[in-house]
């Protein structure tokens, strides 16, 4: 139980990792989405999957099935909110000029 | 109305004995006071009726879960594998998706599904069809092909809309 | 192994962090942002857990709503420019 609690805990790690460099690499907003939800899906799953395999306590392990639930409902409607909103002001900053990016 | 408030509440109060873990009156008796009030706020927010459609297809989900939890692992492994590849093999490109075969619940479901396995996210939603930009060529050939959406239009059952 | 993957956390925070002052647009930015809370709420709940405490657990939660409620107030500002009215008006 122990030992594939902390492969889980390792695993999760190494994929945050992962999304971490792909979130430096990739060259541009629309591809960094994706290494940013590997980060929120299965980073975060794996992690707390293997807190859950840590306790016998059923209230922590509700507790962690609920922010993983939240987390699971919220990540998707925040990541299509955001691009949505991108793409919104791509296309209006190609025709208006007073819509630019500030940088 | 006030049947509904009743419900939401007491739903409510199970969450809140579930987080907090103490069963003291005044623990009890404070926990009923703020469900009973946030019930009252979300009323007044005017969301939608619940549905029987709604509630078929959310019983249903769970016959969807497993295979979708192994096509999130087996998406993380791809896109994981393109980020270390030393050249970065990406193409990335935009592409729409019909939705016509399904309803409301089982839409929303499919656009959170599509965002929520990395390698593909919605970039917006419409009556009857959905904007995908997929991180390559391969992906965004997999969501035509609509094995997912397969599998959650069997999910709606007999309520099927237009 | 709760140091471990608790440094491995802390790395990704930094890094999101470098991303956040690269930028270059301001969605860059705003998704940085958002990964930075995800990525809270699993050092909240390590932490939790390194130090034989699950109380943290509740502040992870709250942290996982939080977030998701600031992401989307920064992008609605950034779209109405202003809280006050809905997209549509």
């Amino acid at each position: 139980m122990l030992v594939a609690s902390w492969l889980l805990l390792g695993l999760g790690s190494v994929f945050c990792l992962i999304g971490t460099l792909g979130l430096m690499r990739l060259p541009d907003f629309y591809s960094r989405v994706h290494a940013a939800s590997i980060i929120d899906s299965l980073g975060a799953i794996l992690i707390l999957l293997g807190l859950i395999l840590q306790t016998q306590d059923l209230l922590v392990i509700a507790k962690l099935i609920l922010i993983l639930l939240f987390m699971m409902l919220t990540g998707p409607t925040a990541v299509h909110a955001l691009a949505h909103t991108a793409l919104l002001n791509e296309k209006s900053s190609s025709t208006d000029e007073n819509h630019q990016l500030p940088e | 109305m006030l049947i509904r408030i009743l419900i939401a509440a007491s739903l409510l109060l199970i969450l809140w004995v579930l987080l907090s873990g103490h069963m003291t009156v005044l623990s009890l008796s404070l926990g009923a006071a703020s469900c009973l009030l946030v019930a009252w706020l979300f009323h007044r927010l005017a969301l939608p009726d619940p549905d029987f459609k709604t509630l078929y297809f959310s019983f249903n989900l769970p016959r969807f879960l497993p295979w979708f939890f192994l096509e999130v692992i087996r998406s993380n492994l791809d896109v994981s594998w393109r980020i270390l590849h030393p050249k970065l093999v990406i193409s990335p490109v935009k592409s729409t998706v019909s939705t016509k075969i399904l309803n409301d619940v089982a839409k929303t479901t499919y656009a959170n599904c599509i965002t929520l396995t990395p390698g593909t996210y919605t970039l917006n939603v419409d009556a009857d069809s959905i904007e995908v930009h997929s991180l390559t060529q391969g992906t965004a050939e997999k969501l035509q092909k609509g094995e997912m959406k397969e599998r959650i239009s069997a999910l709606q059952g007999r309520f099927k809309t237009p | 192994m709760f140091a471990a993957a608790s440094i491995a956390i802390l790395i990704v925070m930094f890094f999101l962090l470098v991303r956040v002052a690269l930028g270059p647009t301001i969605f860059d930015r705003i998704l940085a942002i958002n990964t930075f809370g995800t990525a809270i709420v699993l050092l909240i709940a390590l932490f939790g857990f390194l130090t034989a405490r699950p109380d943290f657990l509740d502040i992870a939660l709250l942290y996982a709503l939080i977030n998701f409620i600031s992401t989307i107030a920064v992008l609605k500002l950034f779209r109405c420019e202003t809280l006050g009215k809905s997209v549509d008006e």
